[in-house]
């Protein structure tokens, strides 16, 4: 199910009712969340269920057991059949294509052509997020940083709480699981809050990625017949698709959470005002970046090791993530830039502090957030290119024509600028992306929804009914279609 | 939880008035076939007494000021371009809301015209196939409509309710947008629905095409589906109390001629059912006329749809009226919202009882180069057989109203039977330095000049009407007391 579909529209308010309607029984709360997501996933296609009932219960069960013991090989043993089982079924729908292809490729460099088909296989949504969910419960109670339920059904809805079941936020056992145990009272503050923080995500996701996909699809689907200025277009604006399509779906599953009392995990924090990437990495996708610290970089011995194995280590998380993505080259190279350049950060910090500091871009000024942020932008974009392209050499065209196909006549030609845009579009999504920027760049000095509450009801009201009709009426849906969300083909 | 829900549904309880409002901002109110079906809403409740239902054919075939003047009722007309006998059931099951019509007339094209849309109505989905103009959008939000929707779109229902969802990216095209928003705000729908393209008469060169094309008369039929709707219309007529009127506008003579046999095939259904339903009754100007001649059709491309012209329009329309006035006792019920009194063609075809108005001077100079005041004795002058346009020059003016070329209007009147009102934009300014020498600056913009083709009249002597329109847009009406013949 869609949040930005019909089918939801009426799922949500059911679901809401009922679920304050039994709130203060726990266990009933907690079936009804447990119906409601297994409902909400196998509205996409049930048969899938059973991975994730699956995945439940053998971690609810490894979990009790690993508790149990103190016995170090029976704890190992049994993360072991935990990490097998969560990670054998990611890697069979996600990477046996990809290795299939692979080692067909492979063979192909020296020469011999091998006669292997692909398999027909389905990517079940959402996969990688409830995997790296559940892995971390069984793995905090490894190092014994968690005790493990005993509630099976508390457990079952932690693993499919269907707000972020599909798309994240990657949550911590320690930080949600405990939620389950708890009974809310309504506030109508924070239901109010969280609605409104749905309404944001809605109108990023469709007044600006959807939008942002049409021109961004049509080039990228389409390479050979645009040129330097269409991909550089092309290209800012996928960076603007995708943070509004993963960042929107984030806002939603967190608003979600809030009305129904569960408080979710910050993702997205002003990503694209970064002044280095790693501040970059530590405003995107949030849920992720600190679970691979947690769950990779630290066990790879972090920066604990000496400077090679840190940048070693840094580089094998970026690869690791790239690949988190997709099984594809493409977004292996991806995570492989973000590694390298972080690499090159660390390594350079000392040299670029003094120099900074005599060239006084050290201060915080707003010279100095532009200027960086600028370049920080055009690193993360150029990265974006693997990240969007349909294959390896269609990023490598672009890339080229990045450097050798810029014609500065078409930077202003309407036929370029509006490539897969109706009239007006182009300047609708310009303004969109100001207002969020705007709206973002207050929001972190001011507290915008209190700002609100304290106005006047006409004035909330209306501040209200204009987000609803500025979807309604700028949002994509309808005979262009409902896009999914990105990630969810992660 | 109470209050936030009572909250929430206030707040969708505004938001659904907000989108039922703005409804008619997302349609194109520029478009004739909207406008048309608008007319239901602007007049005033229960005022309408006729009430005309049909497709393209009608729309273009019938002008209910012709109607309405001679007749001496009201009369609204709701057409949409290629719209089958459902989407015509939809349309009176709307308007039965707001009127109470003692006849419903319906255009019997949607009937003839074949195709699947047509015989079939509903497609292997159990979905009404609707025609492509999107009839179904133009209708206030309500029971009708939700009805016509869910049977048209059945999976999306909420969507297609709203225009603001199904055309909420209509803002794209701000120049269409904002074309449509300045034709809702100035014309009322009735004005909109004009259409004012229809004074050509078919070329020669399609006529040659069409004389040769041969047309097939499979699937020229009334279906068990498309009774199965007509059953439906007279079930509404029963429970009602109005009366079904079945007509047909004239086709092109050629082409009713090569397919006779299946416009038979239809007729003898109607009539069938006609028979077995005292409350319907069926006019068939097809038969009458055995189809307008090529000066009464519109030069459009070949195919087996034609659509009339003015021309064709008038004399339709009188057959029309006349058999209206000679078989039925209307009533005018009310006082339309536009003052269906107020329009030029009530004027002209009731000139008997227009009082003339002294400040209302003008004249016809000359037409054809030939001066009327060369002419000694009755003021007539006679266009030749061989001669094709007419070049008509005049002047008119009326104290306090300075009226530009768009508020004058000239009508030739053979008879109550034919009388051509030409439009204002067919008028074209012209300089008069004579009589601005003569009464002044008042009269700066008095002179017009008019080309006609001759083709557009029929044989026969014309008076010759001044129009002009106010700033109320009230029309008045003077007689030049000069006469043109047609040979």
């Amino acid at each position: 199910m869609l949040f930005n579909s019909l089918d939801f529209a009426i799922f949500f308010p059911i679901v809401f009712v009922l679920y304050w309607l039994v709130s203060r029984n726990l266990t009933l709360r907690n079936v009804l969340i447990l119906v409601a997501s297994y409902t909400f996933y196998g509205w996409w296609d049930w048969r899938f269920l059973f991975l994730i009932a699956v995945s439940t219960l053998v971690d609810f069960y490894v979990g009790k057991q690993m508790y149990k013991t103190e016995e170090k090989r029976k704890r190992k043993q049994l993360l072991l059949v935990s990490l097998l089982v969560n990670l054998g079924f990611l890697v069979y729908f996600k990477y046996t294509n990809f290795f299939i292809e692979s080692f067909v490729d492979s063979f192909r460099l020296f020469g011999n052509e091998l006669e292997v088909s692909t398999l027909n296989i389905i990517l079940p949504v959402g996969i990688s997020f409830y995997t790296f969910q559940t892995l971390s419960y069984t793995i905090d109670i490894y190092r014994k940083q968690l005790k493990p339920t005993h509630d099976v059904i508390a457990f079952s809805a932690f693993v499919s709480f269907f707000p972020q079941l599909v798309a994240g936020p990657i949550e911590r056992a320690s930080h949600l699981l405990p939620q389950f145990y708890k009974t809310y009272i309504f506030n109508y503050k924070l239901v109010k809050s969280g609605l409104l923080l749905m309404a944001f995500g809605l109108f990023k996701k469709m007044v600006i990625a959807d939008r942002a996909a049409l021109y961004v699809n049509q080039v990228y689907n389409n390479v050979d017949d645009y040129g330097g200025v269409g991909y550089i277009y092309a290209t800012v604006l996928f960076a603007f698709q995708i943070y509004c399509d993963f960042s929107g779906y984030s806002d939603i599953a967190i608003g979600l959470g809030r009305t129904m009392g569960f408080d979710l995990m910050k993702n997205f924090d002003s990503p694209y005002i970064s002044k280095s990437l790693t501040e970059f990495w530590r405003r995107w996708h949030i849920s992720l970046s600190t679970w691979f610290r947690d769950y990779l970089y630290i066990p790879l011995g972090g920066n604990k090791k000496g400077k090679i194995r840190t940048y070693a280590n840094i580089f094998i998380v970026f690869v690791v993530s790239g690949l988190w993505h997709g099984a594809a080259m493409t977004f292996l190279i991806w995570g492989a830039i973000h590694g390298i350049i972080l690499m090159i950060e660390k390594g350079t910090f000392t040299i670029r502090k003094k120099l900074f500091n005599k060239l006084g871009l050290q201060k915080s000024n707003l010279s100095n957030h532009l200027f960086f942020g600028f370049i920080i932008f055009t690193i993360v974009c150029f990265a974006w290119v693997f990240f969007r392209a349909n294959s390896l050499s269609d990023s490598f065209q672009i890339i080229n024509g990045f450097f050798n196909g810029v014609n500065l006549g078409d930077v202003f030609n309407k036929n370029t600028y509006l490539i897969g845009f109706k009239p007006n579009e182009f300047k609708i999504i310009t303004i969109a992306i100001l207002l969020l920027f705007m709206f973002e760049y207050l929001h972190r000095t001011y507290n915008v929804i209190k700002f609100l509450n304290n106005q006047a009801t006409i004035f909330r009201w209306s501040f209200y009914l204009s987000i609803v009709l500025t979807i309604i009426v700028f949002g994509i849906y309808g005979d262009r279609n409902i896009q999914e969300f990105i990630y969810f083909q992660f | 939880m109470k209050k936030l829900v009572l909250k929430l549904l206030v707040f969708v309880a505004i938001l659904a008035s907000l989108l039922v409002y703005f409804d008619s901002f997302f349609i194109e109110n520029d478009n004739s076939s909207v406008s048309s079906y608008r007319t239901v809403y602007e007049e005033e409740k229960e005022s309408v007494s006729l009430v005309f239902l049909g497709n393209s054919h009608q729309g273009k075939g019938l002008d209910t000021n012709i109607i309405n003047a001679k007749c001496e009722t009201n009369s609204i007309k709701i057409n949409g371009g290629g719209i089958n006998i459902a989407q015509i059931y939809y349309n009176l099951l709307e308007t039965l809301k707001y009127q109470s019509p003692q006849i419903v007339a319906i255009e019997t094209w949607a009937l003839i015209d074949k195709g699947v849309r047509y015989n079939k109505i509903i497609d292997s989905s159990g979905n009404l196939m609707a025609s492509p103009y999107k009839m179904e959008y133009n209708k206030r939000f309500g029971k009708a409509k939700y009805k016509e929707i869910a049977s048209i779109y059945p999976k999306s229902k909420l969507f297609h309710m709203f225009n603001a969802f199904r055309f909420h990216e209509n803002w794209q095209d701000t120049e269409k947008w904002s074309k449509s928003l300045y034709s809702k705000f100035t014309y009322s729908a009735s004005e909109r629905s004009l259409d004012k393209k229809i004074n050509w008469h078919l070329s020669f060169d399609r006529v040659k095409k069409y004389n040769e094309k041969t047309f097939s008369t499979e699937g020229m039929e009334l279906t068990a589906y498309e009774e199965k709707y007509i059953n439906k219309i007279i079930d509404l007529s029963n429970s009602n109390g109005f009366k079904i009127l079945f007509y047909s506008v004239p086709v092109y003579r050629p082409f009713y001629n090569k397919t006779k046999e299946g416009f038979d095939v239809v007729h003898k259904e109607i009539k069938r059912i006609s028979k077995n339903h005292k409350n319907v009754d069926f006019f068939d100007l097809n038969s009458l006329t055995t189809g307008f001649d090529y000066t009464c059709m519109m030069n459009e491309k070949v195919s087996d749809n034609q659509h009339v012209n003015y021309k064709g329009q008038i004399k339709t329309s009188a057959l029309l009226a006349n058999y209206l006035n000679n078989n039925y006792s209307l009533e005018l019920k009310g006082v339309f919202q536009n003052n269906f009194l107020n329009t030029p063609e009530n004027l002209i075809y009731n000139t008997d009882k227009v009082k003339q108005e002294e400040d209302f001077i003008g004249s016809v100079n000359k037409i054809n180069g030939q001066f009327y005041n060369d002419i000694k004795g009755d003021k007539v002058i006679t266009i030749p057989k061989h001669i094709m346009t007419i070049n008509l020059e005049g002047w008119m003016h009326k104290n306090d109203i300075s009226s530009s070329i768009g508020d004058k209007i000239v009508a030739f009147k053979k008879n109550n039977n034919f009388v051509y009102v030409v439009r204002e934009d067919q008028l074209r300014e012209r300089k008069a330095p004579m009589l601005v020498k003569k009464y002044g600056e008042d009269f700066e913009n008095g002179g017009y000049e008019l080309k006609l083709s001759k083709k557009l009249l029929e044989t026969g002597s014309y008076s010759i009407f001044h129009i002009i329109r106010d700033k109320n847009k009230k029309y008045h009406m003077k007689n030049t007391y000069k006469r043109i013949i047609i040979e």
